[in-house]
């Protein structure tokens, strides 16, 4: 991960604050910009933002050759890529948040083992929880 | 490439399968701090499970509720 001022293209909200966008192959380089095309993911493609960076990618061709860049295929396996990494990132942040509060009453010097078989069991039951609301939604009310 | 129509299809459902995501988590959170109100345990008890399920039925609901009442004060 690293933070760039990205270039955007008609950004597209999909997550709570995520925006997606395409940036096309560079013709000119700005300094600092890069010159892979692809599709990003970005909290906020109109500021200074954290990218989930692909490895780079390369088109085959040369930068020369006037071709338009990556295909449909590669990009929409990048883009799920970096939606599952997001999603995963954002996950993360919540059990940690939800299990801090549950567990962690009264800090100490270290973790106690109450408090490690606490969190450890908080982290199953909110998963557990997600499923749960998950079917609940899926299934139609009466 | 930026307007191909399969990858303009591609992002259309993948930001539909965001927003799902999107509702799943918030629900799940909001949930959770309303009806797992002690330690957590080796597992859910089971008005703790129902709870779960009754928040993010009734949570939809509310939803319909308020976008109908919403269209008949429009009227």
């Amino acid at each position: 991960m690293f933070v760039a001022a990205p270039q955007a293209h008609s950004a597209t909200r999909v997550h709570n604050g995520w925006y997606i966008y395409i940036k096309p192959r560079a013709r000119v380089l700005l300094r600092g910009d890069s010159e892979e095309g692809g599709i990003y993911l970005s909290q906020n493609p109109a500021a200074i933002s954290l990218q989930l960076r692909m490895d780079s990618f390369s088109s085959p061709l040369s930068a020369s050759s006037g071709q338009s860049g990556p295909s449909a295929e590669v990009l929409m396996d990048q883009l799920k890529d970096q939606l599952a990494q997001a999603y995963a990132e954002e996950f993360f942040e919540t059990v940690r948040s939800k299990c801090f509060a549950k567990c962690i009453t009264k800090p100490g010097t270290s973790l106690s083992g109450s408090e490690s078989s606490c969190i450890s069991r908080c982290v199953d039951r909110y998963i557990e929880a997600t499923g749960i609301v998950g079917r609940a939604l899926f299934n139609s009310p009466r | 490439m930026d307007s191909s129509p399969e990858l303009q299809r591609f992002l259309e459902q993948e930001k539909q399968k965001a927003m799902v995501s999107e509702m799943v988590g918030k629900l799940t959170s909001e949930c959770w701090d309303k009806c797992i109100t002690g330690t957590p345990g080796s597992k859910f008890s089971s008005s703790e499970s129902s709870c779960l399920t009754n928040c993010a039925q009734r949570y939809m609901e509310l939803s319909m509720h308020i976008m109908k009442k919403f269209q008949s004060m429009q009227h």
